[in-house]
């Protein structure tokens, strides 16, 4: 088999996998469609600016330039079906086992905070696994992997949230749909949603990105190893009865946060000595070095080309020179 | 600038990217854990056996707790189904053929308990769709509180549903019993009824 078909093949089990996720969250929802059919819409329609505001930042966290759009869109959609639909066959699976082992007081408080974690971190994190598999050049280390596992955990988030939108009717004796599927969303995007499924995908997917890292360069698991713990950890306090929400959600949020800026600023202290490098052996110039690892200069010096032709051949070679540092500063 | 970076550099492969066969034994690896907790947990699950016996006269509390709970009694017979049970939110019953459950509905605003019969009716073309909730009729459990129960019907079981409001009018505990078609119909659903009957709430004046 070529590189090219065992790409298309683990391309295809992924599409496969999605579709699989999809199918189950529908069957799993279809009648909430037919007998709250405005609820399911209002419980959608209050997750796009979620979907669409967690989208674009995400992205934009990256440095140097953005990821692939349809990368990026790959590791949302995993969370939002593969993930979030097999999490929902796999989780209760295990939560019924804990009511039947450890009885219905005990399973009450902790089923939740001890199968999620296990199930839904795996699950998502192997979203970012499969674009490492289908597309070889996009994740080049933890800070690739950090980005493409949390708009993983965001996909994810954002179907988990239209799914408790729905329950809480449920929950609420189907007395006021509409109001109940409000009152979930403005908790779980504007109280649970900093600290939720997107902080602990991206700290696991950044275990993925080291593995991407040692086998180009070498060096040990253990990083991969302790930002899957680590993820879930978070995930496992998250979901613990008796801790006070704030208190979850900022302490994901930081953990993210400090993970983010330590591996951007190794990322861009590489990065620049990698410029400093290139120009000083002539391969590129000091104008280029300058310019390349901030968008906004870029954008300067594509105004400043003389034509359209000296423009197209500019950007190209700001687009060559950014691969170069994205694989080699990783 | 003449040089072409990319091949000066030597970098347009990434090096260390996974051969073919690497590829597949990793995306084998994926899909292996993905059915394993997909499919392995429900087995083991479905493997485990869901029924466990309470003693005669069991109390089974409900809710997150303090005032805002209830309390039901079991009479002799009746089984717990664990997996389908959660202290805060309900339990799921059995008794022979007979099935029951009791489920917490916490409710926004005082105002909306009138509507808990037409939600209940709605919450069943979900959860059930082929039952039928009859209208609601007044009923007045063992601690005089007043509730609403009505017959629930479908091909092959008949029931009853009823719903009592708590003290602080805001939850309510929502009680079913279905008993299929030529099982001993009536003796069965007193047995519910009895339970049903039991419930408390231990914030209310007694």
């Amino acid at each position: 088999m070529t590189s090219a078909e065992s790409i298309r093949a683990v391309r295809a089990s992924g599409a496969a996998l999605c579709t699989f996720g999809a199918v189950v969250l529908a069957w799993q929802f279809v009648r909430y469609l037919t007998v709250f059919p405005a609820s399911v819409a209002a419980a959608v329609v209050l997750e796009l600016p979620l979907l669409l505001v967690g989208f674009a930042a995400l992205r934009v966290l990256r440095p140097v330039r953005m990821p692939p759009v349809t990368w990026s869109a790959a590791a949302l959609i995993w969370g939002g079906t593969a993930a979030a639909g097999c999490a929902l066959l796999a989780n209760r699976g295990l939560i019924g086992l804990w009511f039947k082992g450890a009885g219905v007081a005990f399973a009450s408080g902790w089923s939740d905070a001890l199968s999620a974690p296990l199930n839904e971190e795996l699950l998502k994190v192997c979203g970012v696994v499969m674009i490492v598999l289908a597309a070889p050049q996009v994740i080049n280390g933890p800070l690739d992997a950090l980005i493409y596992g949390a708009l993983a955990g965001l996909g994810f988030q954002v179907t988990e949230n239209v799914v408790y939108g729905l329950n809480s009717i449920v929950l609420s004796g189907a007395t006021n749909p509409g109001q109940a599927v409000l009152n979930s969303a403005l908790v779980r995007v504007g109280t649970t949603g900093p600290g939720s499924h997107w902080t602990m995908t991206a700290v696991a997917g950044a275990g993925i990105g080291y593995l991407v890292e040692r086998s180009r360069r070498g060096g040990p698991v253990l990083p991969a190893i302790a930002c899957l713990l680590l993820a879930m950890s978070m995930h496992l306090l998250f979901d613990a009865p008796k801790v006070i929400i704030e208190i979850k959600v900022g302490v994901n949020f930081v953990i993210v946060i400090a993970l983010y800026l330590l591996l951007r600023h190794a990322f861009l202290e590489r990065a620049h000595e990698l410029l400093g490098a290139w120009t000083g052996a002539g391969l590129i110039g000091q104008s280029e070095a300058r310019s390349v690892l901030s968008r906004r200069r870029r954008r300067t010096e594509l105004a400043r080309a003389a034509s359209p032709t000296g423009r197209y051949w500019l950007q190209r070679r700001q687009r060559q020179i950014m691969a170069a540092i994205e694989r080699e500063a990783a | 600038m003449a040089t072409d970076f990319g091949q000066a550099a030597g970098m347009d492969q990434p090096p260390g990217a996974p051969t073919p066969r690497a590829r597949l034994l990793w995306l084998l690896t994926v899909v292996t854990v993905m059915a394993l907790l997909t499919a392995g947990w429900p087995l083991v699950n479905s493997a485990v056996s869901d029924n466990l016996p309470l003693a005669p006269g069991a109390a089974l509390r409900i809710g997150p707790g303090g005032p805002e709970s209830a309390v039901v009694r079991v009479g002799p017979g009746w089984s717990l189904r664990p997996a389908e049970s959660n202290s805060a939110r309900g339990y799921a019953l059995r008794r022979g053929a007979v099935t029951a459950s009791i489920a917490y509905v916490s409710l926004a605003e005082r105002a909306q308990a009138p509507q808990l019969w037409d939600g209940l009716r709605a919450i069943l073309r979900i959860r059930n769709p082929g039952l039928r909730l009859g209208s609601p009729r007044a009923i007045t459990s063992r601690q005089g509180r007043a509730g609403l129960t009505g017959p629930l019907t479908s091909r092959g079981a008949a029931g009853a549903a009823t719903i009592f409001v708590g003290p602080s009018g805001t939850f309510a505990i929502e009680m079913i019993g279905l008993v299929p078609r030529n099982q001993g119909g009536e003796a069965a659903l007193a047995a519910v009824r009895t339970f049903v009957r039991s419930l408390v709430f231990p914030a209310a004046p007694r």
